[in-house]
């Protein structure tokens, strides 16, 4: 009976380790970055992967991998994987995937019917950012920055760093879902592009926010508005607000920032308001001669609370003039009184595109750094 | 007549209660969809239900430490009515059992081994399954506390970490449901994870002093399960929010989004690990109570030599029961519902309460006499 | 899978139920395979394409058809 068991935990231990399947690394082509391009056709969808490989001929002069990337079409994601699976040699394998880039032509078409393949699949995850690419989305896969060769992970990096909004990081396929399925809340998406700079170095930068509505982009927010929206949805903590007038310019670093949206529905008016409170610390002033010590500050806090009146404003009104609620007033709403959703739910979009808004903001400079008052100040004083 | 003897503690059946609460962690795909915001209400909801619904259950026990169910029914229903209701608990038992063994075989294949068939991954749990309900419930239960402690960790660490992804706003409105989903969304959670607890009536003269404090065992072990059940439906309302409804397996998804200072993230395969152990458990003792269950209806004297035969019906079974999964998730929010709450808490009542008409005439007779 | 089925079917009669009959307790190993029955039959007709219906499935389509069940989603 002993041996007999002996026999039993050795036999199970050789053919129970569940490597029938096994792939070496070597045999994977690691999937870095998903695009998806509008194809020639108009149901059609061109795919295009960012493929880290990990074989060794394929490292550049640095020592750093080289990615490769793979493109074909089909009628849908499945469609063009399976027809990469025949010019690969190596198993795709999508676990590592790090961003979904969607080329600003398929992004006007439409996506939503793509999101399926995403949602679908064991090995796609929710957390993988999903971006707009302003030219096309191979465009932005093929690009080597300086400081990254795989353009996937300078992306992800871009959109996880303190520089980038805050929110950006928290748009990934599960919030843009989530947002997609809401009766009244659109969903966003950042914009990025390639562009060479004066160095003729090759950059990606984030120059807006794309607005979807039900499942389409319909239009996009400029940086400036972008800001606006920042402030709204989720500013970075440590990034500097820039204010400047004829007479000087200052930069503010944001200490804290605390932002809330309220709606309310009141004898037929679909009321929205937006409630800021931040926090500020000078990070730099020049300029401003004929200010001193004592009147600087609410100087510069007038001057703040023009620029993110001025840019909230912009920001709010684009979404109203596109007919689309990316801040999630109606889901405010909602949340506050399902009974006065029921009434504007039917022609949401018209009334939400009416409606009056209401700015309330409460901002604060604390600190000014390491110097008190302004450096012309001192000068003068000598 | 089956001959249990008194093999494990109080505390046992305390955590084996837990656990097998706890097991049903993937069954609340099943009403989440239905009770959407709301199902963290309904949760609390179905506990306050059940601990009502429960007392003939633990009166049962208190009036017969020393007799199973199926022996029960016999002195309630006598020898011919004792056989036919305790076949529908036979076939209760037999499909609750076929179908969770057919749970943890699509969790398997969707989540951890893709490739492999399912008759591959149920032949071994199943094989397992048999081993230890041939080797006696002590066997069966004696990891119950582990497993639960290695879970309820897991599943603190987890709320933990995934806490900076929560929205709490997603559970606004509060109720925002028409009464009859409210009430179906209770139901299904009374009777899923609550009410399968039927199962220990089978089990309870296996229990040293039993007729002490079982009210207490039942409560708190059930308890226990149920705060599981509840933070795993919070957790996954304030991450998903909308999106909860869409996913087979909802709180997969979020411990996949799970990331610790970029450097732990992948943490689902915990979850993974925490429901192969509880649903090993829990389908072990199903397995071990369906095999008990089969030897006390057809009075075969030892149960040991009927477990693989039990393990291969149950095996078999869970792949007919249901063909289409839509056709599953259908019946479970639909038809199972009303079917388990007739079984799980009605036909005891019933028998409780014939038992105590009996005694009264019983004793009313003697007295006259 | 019918071989497979087969063999561990025969695995399950070597192990369970020839010892009833080996300790001439003929009337449990009846029993117990009956019980194997109940196994085998479903099975090799599942395994032979042949569409079988489990009795819990059976009520669903009862309860469906008289209309006592919950509403279902969506």
């Amino acid at each position: 009976m002993k041996i007999f068991r002996v026999i039993l935990i050795f036999t199970m231990a050789l053919f129970l380790a569940g490597c029938w399947d096994s792939k070496e690394v070597g045999d994977l082509a690691i999937v870095t970055g998903m695009g998806i391009d509008a194809g020639a056709e108009k149901d059609e969808i061109k795919l295009v992967l960012q493929v880290g490989d990990m074989s060794k001929g394929q490292k550049d002069s640095q020592g750093e991998t080289e990615p490769i990337i793979l493109d074909s079409t089909g009628v849908n994601i499945q469609a063009a994987i399976e027809s990469l699976k025949i010019q690969s040699t190596r198993s795709l394998y999508f676990s590592h995937n790090q961003v979904i880039l969607i080329g600003e032509e398929q992004a006007r078409r439409g996506i939503a019917c793509f999101l399926d393949w995403f949602v679908r699949n064991e090995n796609t995850r929710m957390e993988v950012p999903l971006i707009v690419a302003k030219q096309d989305a191979k465009a932005v896969l093929q690009t080597k920055t300086t400081q990254n060769n795989i353009s996937a992970f300078a992306v992800k990096s871009m959109l996880d760093n303190d520089v980038a909004p805050s929110f950006y990081s928290k748009i990934n396929l599960l919030s843009f879902l989530s947002t997609h399925i809401n009766k009244t809340t659109c969903p966003i998406a950042p914009i990025v592009v390639s562009k060479i700079d004066s160095d003729k170095n090759t950059i990606l930068e984030i120059e807006g926010t794309a607005i979807f509505k039900e499942g389409k982009m319909i239009g996009e927010l400029g940086i400036h508005q972008t800001e606006g929206l920042m402030w709204i949805l989720g500013q970075s903590p440590k990034r500097n607000i820039i204010v400047k007038n004829d007479d000087g310019n200052a930069a503010l670093a944001i200490v804290s920032s605390q932002s809330s949206i309220s709606s309310d529905y009141i004898d037929g008016e679909f009321i929205n308001e937006v409630n800021i409170k931040a926090t500020f610390r000078i990070s730099e002033l020049a300029g401003f001669k004929d200010k001193h010590s004592d009147n600087i500050i609410p100087f510069i806090n007038d001057l703040l609370k023009d620029d993110m009146y001025t840019k909230i404003g912009s920001a709010i009104q684009s979404s109203k003039n596109y007919k689309s609620d990316i801040f999630g007033f109606g889901s405010a709403l909602y949340k506050k009184s399902p009974e006065k959703f029921e009434q504007i739910v039917e022609n949401f979009d018209e009334i939400y595109s009416k409606s009056p808004y209401r700015i309330n903001l409460e901002v604060e400079v604390l600190d000014t750094g390491k110097i008190n008052g302004i450096l012309t100040d001192h000068q003068n004083k000598g | 007549m089956l001959k249990q003897s008194r093999t494990i503690s109080k505390m046992q059946m305390l955590f084996s209660i837990a656990c097998f609460i706890q097991a049903s962690m993937l069954l609340t795909s099943f009403f989440t969809p239905v009770g959407g915001s709301s199902s963290w209400l309904a949760v609390i909801s179905s506990y306050l239900v059940f601990a009502v619904f429960t007392i003939p259950l633990i009166m049962l026990i208190k009036n017969f430490p020393d007799k199973n169910l199926f022996q029960i029914n016999a002195i309630v229903f006598g020898k011919v009515g004792g056989k036919i209701v305790s076949a529908i608990y036979l076939i209760f038992f037999w499909t609750l059992s076929s179908l969770n063994t057919k749970d943890i075989g699509v969790f398997l294949q969707q989540t951890v081994m893709t490739k492999t068939p399912t008759y591959v991954t149920i032949f071994f749990l199943m094989f397992l399954c048999a081993w230890a309900t041939r080797k006696g419930l002590s066997v069966v239960t004696r990891y119950a506390s582990f497993f639960f402690g290695v879970s309820m960790i897991i599943m603190i660490f987890s709320f933990i970490f995934s806490y900076n992804l929560m929205d709490f706003s997603y559970f606004l409105p509060i109720l925002d449901i028409e009464p009859i989903r409210f009430i179906q969304t209770t139901n299904v959670s009374l009777n899923i994870p609550l009410g399968e607890i039927i199962f220990f009536l089978m089990i309870h003269p296996e229990v040293r002093d039993i007729n002490k404090n079982s009210g207490k065992v039942v409560y708190i072990g059930s308890f226990m399960g149920m705060l599981n059940i509840l933070l795993v439906v919070i957790h996954d309302t304030a991450i998903l929010g909308e999106a909860g409804k869409l996913f087979t397996i909802p709180t997969f998804e979020t411990l996949r989004m799970i990331s610790i200072g970029d450097v732990l993230s992948r943490v689902e395969i915990l979850f993974a690990i925490m429901l192969m152990l509880l649903l090993f458990f829990k389908i072990s003792f199903m397995v071990y109570v369906t095999t008990i269950s089969i030897a006390e209806i057809l009075e075969i004297k030892d149960y040991r030599r009927i477990a693989f035969i039990t393990a291969a019906l149950v095996y078999i079974s869970s792949y007919i029961q249901f063909n289409d999964s839509y056709i599953h998730a259908e019946f479970g929010i639909t038809v199972a519902p009303l079917i388990w709450t007739f079984i799980e808490f009605f036909l005891p009542f019933l028998t409780l309460m014939i038992f105590i008409v009996k005694q009264k005439y019983k004793k009313g007779s003697e007295q006259t006499a | 899978m019918i071989f497979y089925a087969s063999v561990i079917f025969l695995l399950i009669i070597l192990v369970e139920i020839v010892p009833f009959f080996k300790e001439k307790n003929k009337k449990d190993g009846i029993k117990a395979s009956i019980v194997l029955l109940f196994a085998m039959i479903p099975a090799y007709l599942f395994f032979s394409n042949i569409k079988v219906y489990s009795p819990m499935y059976l009520m669903y389509e009862l309860f469906m058809w008289l209309g006592w069940h919950y509403p279902a989603l969506g």
